[in-house]
């Protein structure tokens, strides 16, 4: 058995921006979704594994929008949760203030396993998130709650809390009934986002796991997270494909050049 | 005397400063501490005294800060001789040809931990003392957060015995490791003198016996990461735990060639600590530091931010004939330090000599009583000197107010732990007001030219060390380092152009994806006048040394000499206190230990 490795939560941070530029991703991106994986590994250290799976390789391409009142619809055709899941909190913590309570379905995207720590992001902007995940005819569902320094996971499977549905406005809790009846066979994920405090369910909700978030992220600060050293070592792998040989020019720079007048 | 005469036509005019065309506004800690010392109208006298960011956030300008009370490493210093920290090697052993094992204890207030050195012998490479030495270095050094017990200490010097660089690892455990290299001339040069039972001759250029190879930390190998280093550990502070493993670099590199001339020779002279007080740390650092630069303007903002507050405070003191001797006798003792510096391209920055030659000028005028206030002083100095001597005049003013200076310090921790989060619910509209107010320098620039942003940056197979290319004629561009925040503006507002005023930030990131990190740039640096560097660094007229050389000052290095366009040497540390000296408590802020003092004199 392979003996296991801590590696930093800032080990990813530093690293994982450019083991993602060499999946295909652009700077940004790659910078946003390297914090994403890391607050996922830090939540589930396992998930780099999945996210070396080549399978799961996908670089960004043509999502498509629907956007309506109080919902959101996006296909994502391939293209990662590390990109489309941060700016679907963003457009979520931009019109949920307004809309009371705001829903999305995403389908089709890739990298589902971080959608834990793709729903914190939807807490930074002051909004709970309430993820239900859809496979056939199994359900899981995922709540990210709370302020930045005390963000909480809760999730577990199959029908959800009755504490949660009763804190619901009734708009809200139809739509979110409807995503445990049967119906079509898509894998689909389901997101409702409100302002309205549904963390205080974890404290008398049965059946869920809950996670308290931020000191898993504090954690990994410290004493890092177990990662196996072939995975580690895949993420660096990774990162190499984006650096180049010295080119003779930048050589040339290194040795006491003369001042060619500034612009020249 | 009146030193202000209203009709000196500046010799250098481009170099000298104005005050801003807008009123600057300070985060709200170092508000309060300045109407604390200076109270309401006094504040507002500082704040005018502040410098424009349009002339102050150039490369050029930038290039030219100096050191100060306020740099990283002199807080350091000032922090481990006011707490008294001991610093005791617990044992040591080296062979002949320096191969040895060091284990220190540090003890610093309430907290305790250890530092290990591991030397290994000669291998005939000098080596250049960057990421791209690899695994290969002269020494490898562990700082951990707590005291290490044997068994531990064992673990970290077999890792390092490896000297493979995948395959060493660490835990968080350790703050970070400290590889360094010998400079083989100096050692051979100090141990054969201690071998022949005299000491060395280390009047010339002879500043260090090890040179820094990068503190490897926050997550490296697998060390901490820093925000998991605990909030009252005396290292958790931006730079000081990297510092402070360079000046144990220091501490090692004096009791390895005492131990090694020990080894060659039973009755060789130990380095007299007025001699071991003169030696620092080697450092070149190179063009990554730029990209750091551009990474985290908030550290930028933090750093120039605390400087000009403090210089603005310090100009609206009245001259007193003590501060003026304090300023006067600081200028003069710089102005040795520059005439002895090595020459450089005056591309790169002006010759030492001229820097020492305006010093003494300056010293000159401070020869007699002088009425009115420092401002006058900075004044004359900004409207007849270049850039260089004006910042280190500045530097020295920021002496005339140590209380200030330490009043506003714990800025430097909060200034740096701003994040960058999106305001998803601000309006294009307020976004686009945002890129016009702050932002308009960037805008303006002409990015038709080729030239604008002809270089891009890029990891190098040299161990990722940065290197750059010129666009189009070199490969790899889509990998390039982000440096180019002119052309993010730019392409923020050309996107933001398409958007109505009410259209929602979190609506225009879901479309555009990219764009989230220039908005939350842009709305994050809101109101951090001095964050944004105002030149483009992949211009072609760029050079990444002028940028080294602002970082180093930063962190403390006095006198750095660009030796190319890319690379900026200097030494850390030397006449800093060494562990005698701190628990003497002998140290003066005049920045020189006990026995360097002695040995002045």
């Amino acid at each position: 058995m392979t003996e296991m490795i801590s590696t930093a939560y800032s080990e990813l941070t530093r690293v994982l921006p450019w083991s993602l530029r060499a999946l295909g991703y652009s700077f940004p991106v790659a910078d946003r979704a390297s914090h994403v994986v890391a607050t996922a590994a830090a939540i589930e250290p396992q998930i780099l594994d999945a996210f070396l799976d080549p399978a799961q390789r996908s670089a960004s391409a043509g999502a498509i929008y629907e956007v309506g009142a109080n919902r959101f619809e996006i296909d994502a055709s391939g293209v990662s949760l590390f990109e489309i899941g941060p700016v679907a909190m963003d457009f979520a913590g931009a019109r949920t203030p307004g809309a009371g309570y705001l829903r999305t379905m995403i389908e089709g995207a890739l990298n589902v396993e971080v959608l834990p720590a793709v729903l914190l992001i939807a807490c930074e902007y002051g909004v709970e998130a309430l993820a239900v995940a859809m496979d056939g005819t199994d359900r899981s569902w995922v709540l990210a709650s709370g302020a930045p320094g005390s963000r909480r996971i809760l999730r577990g499977s199959g029908s959800l809390p009755p504490q949660l549905l009763g804190m619901l406005d009734d708009d809200f809790a139809d739509d979110l009934r409807r995503c445990f009846e049967p119906g079509d066979r898509k894998s689909k994920c389901a997101i409702f986002f409100t302002r309205r405090k549904l963390g205080e369910i974890s404290r008398v909700a049965s059946g869920g796991e809950i996670i308290e978030a931020d000191q898993m992220i504090s954690q990994s600060f410290g004493r890092g997270i177990r990662v196996t050293p072939e995975t580690l070592q895949a993420i660096y792998e990774l990162e190499k494909i984006t650096w180049a040989p010295t080119s003779e020019r930048s050589r040339a720079q290194a040795g006491f050049q003369q001042s060619t007048g500034g612009a020249a | 005397m009146t030193l202000i005469s209203r009709s000196i036509v500046p010799t250098h005019g481009e170099d000298s400063m104005t005050t801003p065309k807008q009123k600057l506004t300070l985060p709200s800690f170092l508000e309060d501490r300045l109407n604390d010392f200076a109270g309401s109208a006094g504040a507002d006298e500082v704040r005018g005294l502040l410098r424009d960011p349009d002339e102050l956030m150039t490369v050029r300008t930038l290039s030219c800060m100096k050191a100060s009370r306020l740099s990283f490493a002199d807080m350091l210093v000032s922090r481990m001789v006011r707490q008294k920290w001991s610093i005791k090697r617990l044992s040591g052993e080296c062979d002949d040809e320096g191969a040895g094992r060091f284990v220190y204890r540090i003890d610093a207030g309430k907290h305790a931990f250890t530092y290990i050195a591991r030397a290994y012998p000669w291998d005939g490479k000098e080596k250049v003392g960057r990421r791209s030495d690899g695994a290969l270095r002269d020494m490898f050094g562990a700082l951990f957060l707590g005291l290490a017990d044997d068994d531990r200490i064992q673990r970290e010097f077999e890792t390092f015995d490896m000297r493979e660089t995948d395959a060493m690892r660490t835990d968080g455990d350790v703050i970070g490791w400290t590889p360094a290299n010998r400079s083989s001339r100096h050692f051979d040069q100090v141990v054969d003198a201690l071998v022949d039972g005299r000491q060395p001759d280390l009047q010339g250029d002879v500043q260090y016996i090890l040179r820094n190879g990068g503190f490897q930390s926050s997550g490296r190998n697998g060390s901490i990461s820093y925000p998991g280093i605990p909030a009252d550990h005396p290292l958790c502070h931006p730079f000081f735990a990297d510092l402070f493993a360079i000046y144990l670099v220091r501490i090692v590199s004096i009791d390895l060639v005492n131990a090694v001339a020990k080894n060659r020779n039973p009755n060789a002279a130990e380095l007299d600590r007025r001699l071991a007080a003169r030696l620092g740390v080697g450092n070149s650092s190179g063009q990554g530091m730029c990209v750091a630069l551009q990474r985290w303007p908030h550290w930028v903002s933090t750093w120039v931010t605390q400087r000009e507050l403090a210089l603005a405070y310090a100009k609206a003191q009245p001259i007193t004939d003590d501060g003026r001797e304090a300023v006067k006798s600081a200028i003069l003792r710089a102005a040795e330090g520059y005439a002895t510096m090595d020459a450089i391209d005056e591309a790169f920055g002006k010759p030492g000599h001229l820097i020492a030659a305006n010093l003494r000028t300056i010293a000159g005028w401070l020869d007699t009583p002088v009425q009115g206030k420092w401002n006058e002083v900075a004044e004359k100095v900004a409207a007849s000197m270049e850039g260089e001597t004006r910042e280190q005049v500045n530097s020295f003013l920021l002496d005339l107010v140590p209380e200030f200076c330490d009043a506003i310090a714990p800025y430097f921790v909060l200034g740096t732990k701003r994040q960058r989060v999106l305001d998803p619910t601000m309006t294009a509209g307020s976004l686009r007001e945002l890129l016009r107010r702050n932002y308009s320098w960037a805008l303006r620039s002409d990015r038709t030219y080729a030239s604008s942003h002809q270089h891009f940056w890029y990891h190098s197979v040299d161990n990722g060390e940065q290197r750059r290319g010129e666009r189009i004629v070199d490969p790899h561009e889509e990998f390039e380092s982000f440096i180019d925040h002119f052309g993010l503006i730019q392409r923020l507002a050309s996107v933001l152009a398409s958007y109505d005023d009410g259209t929602l930030v979190g609506e225009i990131t879901l479309r555009h994806p990219d764009l989230h990190f220039a908005i939350s740039r842009v709305q994050y640096l809101d109101g951090l006048a001095y964050a944004e560097i105002r030149d483009c660094l992949a211009d072609r007229s760029f050079y990444p040394s002028q940028l080294i050389r602002f970082f180093l000052a930063s962190l403390g290095i006095r006198y750095a000499t660009p030796l190319s366009i890319r690379y900026v040497r200097g030494t850390f540390f030397q006449h800093a206190p060494l562990p005698e000296d701190l628990l003497e408590g002998q140290y003066t802020e005049s920045g020189r230990s006990a026995a360097a003092r002695e040995d002045a004199r």
